[in-house]
């Protein structure tokens, strides 16, 4: 019989592997087409400084994300994660959540290849439901946000935080000494505001990890050479 | 209305594409959990286990999702239906976009929407948001299998540190968004501390009684409770 790792490997990994690579440069070529038909039909091009300009812009943001987040994302969110992830976006919000709470509802170790699977499935439902609530909402979307109460309006600006603090409050029970480490390197960062936010990032994530692994070598003992 | 960029904005071309686009990721999503399912069974997790998985993450995206729509009703306004629905679908984030579309206008001088934006500026905001977001794609298209291979180094024949390292991430990146709710001390840190207590007792209910589908609803609980009680502080 093939082991776990080999059925794993094979019949999972590799068509991931490939698939996923080939939908997100596929979707990286294609996301281009809007600018593109807009001068196409329209023969609308604005000169090739202001784009460049306007890039300039956005990328001091966003430019030192592409490489840090995939990065600090990955032990949560695993290899077909990473893929799902990064091509349908809403990342902080929507995908990290549904694939830390898939991961726990389940009962599988996190970061284990049963923790992949499930990842795999909580981060592909969310994103079915995402699509299916915007498709509904893209035709009724103006009228039914226009008709909800005020409370709910006001509420929807919190629930960022409130999904946040939920899914800390998720994990913390495994190991309050590395939260209270966590919230305390976070703090830290933020009070001092030295760092942009992508070396914050890292800095808070993988800080976290490598005082966790240190934790748990203290417990388990060393690791052997 | 100095307003008709849109009208072009919602042009049929631009639903084409933005139909085309979300068909990819839903192939994908649809191709890697059919392949997820199939795959957890033969390594050994139950067809129960995998159902509790994918009932918590419908749970989880509801709320998230439906603040998403409220972002789009807004990003709609500035660019226009098909563009706004694509993005938010495929890697946009809600609010990343309107931000994007703004550097694309301000280096023009002019703000979105305004009465000198026009179709030009909807132009630079397109291109803008189109190639600041492209890194993210070709940076996980091209990479992501090797950060795989770099973990497995790093932990080596140590197994018990996978699990070890991916619950430090996740305190670690949500700490800091919590972080960065508690030092507003303000509504924003009520959301977050009522969020994690609910989740806190949830889960302890959940251990204690043995009622293991409460994890399922933990979080969608935790964040209607942490949004509505922010309102109410």
């Amino acid at each position: 019989m093939p082991s776990k790792e080999s059925v794993f490997n094979e019949k999972f990994q590799k068509p991931i592997v490939f698939w996923g690579m080939a939908t997100c440069l596929l979707a990286f070529a294609m996301s281009f087409l809007p600018p593109l038909y807009l001068w196409i039909k329209y023969h609308v091009l604005p000169g090739a400084g202001y784009i460049v300009a306007g890039f300039a812009l956005i990328f001091a943001y966003s430019g030192p994300l592409w490489f840090v987040e995939p990065l600090a994302y990955f032990p949560i969110l695993g290899v077909p994660g990473t893929y799902m992830s990064f091509l349908s976006g809403n990342i902080s919000n929507v995908r990290l959540p549904c694939s830390a709470l898939a991961q726990e509802a389940a009962g599988v170790e996190e970061g284990s290849r049963e923790g992949a699977i499930l990842s795999t499935l909580g981060i592909g439902a969310s994103i079915l439901v995402n699509i299916l609530i915007l498709t509904v909402g893209v035709g009724l979307g103006a009228e039914l946000v226009g008709n909800l109460p005020a409370i709910v309006h006001e509420a929807f600006k919190y629930i960022l935080p409130a999904i946040f603090g939920g899914v800390f409050g998720g994990f913390v029970t495994r190991d309050f000494k590395l939260g209270a480490v966590a919230l305390l390197l976070a703090i830290l960062a933020l009070k001092a505001d030295l760092f942009p936010i992508w070396i914050t990032i890292p800095l808070c994530v993988f800080g976290t990890v490598v005082i966790g692994a240190k934790l748990h070598n203290r417990k388990v003992g060393p690791p052997e050479r | 209305m100095e307003r008709e960029y849109l009208a072009i904005a919602n042009d049929f071309g631009f639903w084409v594409i933005a139909v085309i686009l979300v068909l990819i990721v839903v192939f994908q999503s649809v191709l890697f959990m059919r392949k997820a399912w199939s795959t957890g069974l033969e390594i050994g997790l139950e067809a129960k286990q995998m159902k509790a998985g994918l009932r918590s993450a419908v749970i989880t995206s509801l709320g998230p999702s439906f603040a998403v729509l409220i972002g789009m009703v807004a990003l709609v306004a500035l660019i226009g239906a098909p563009l706004a629905w694509m993005r938010l679908s495929v890697i946009g984030a809600v609010m990343y976009e309107g931000y994007a579309a703004e550097c694309g206008a301000q280096v023009l001088g002019t703000t979105v929407g305004a009465g000198d934006y026009g179709l030009v500026g909807f132009a630079n905001s397109l291109w803008v948001i189109a190639l600041g977001s492209c890194g993210w794609l070709l940076i996980a298209g091209l990479f992501t299998h090797k950060l795989d291979d770099l973990r497995m180094r790093i932990v080596g024949d140590r197994q018990d540190l996978l699990s070890v390292i991916s619950v430090g991430a996740i305190l670690g990146a949500f700490g800091f968004q919590v972080s960065k709710a508690l030092v507003t001390l303000s509504r924003p840190a009520v959301a977050a501390i009522v969020g994690a207590l609910v989740m806190v007792i949830m889960n302890l209910v959940a251990k204690h009684s043995g009622k293991r589908w409460l994890k399922e609803w933990s979080l969608g609980v935790a964040m209607v409770l942490g949004m509505f009680s922010a309102v109410f502080f």
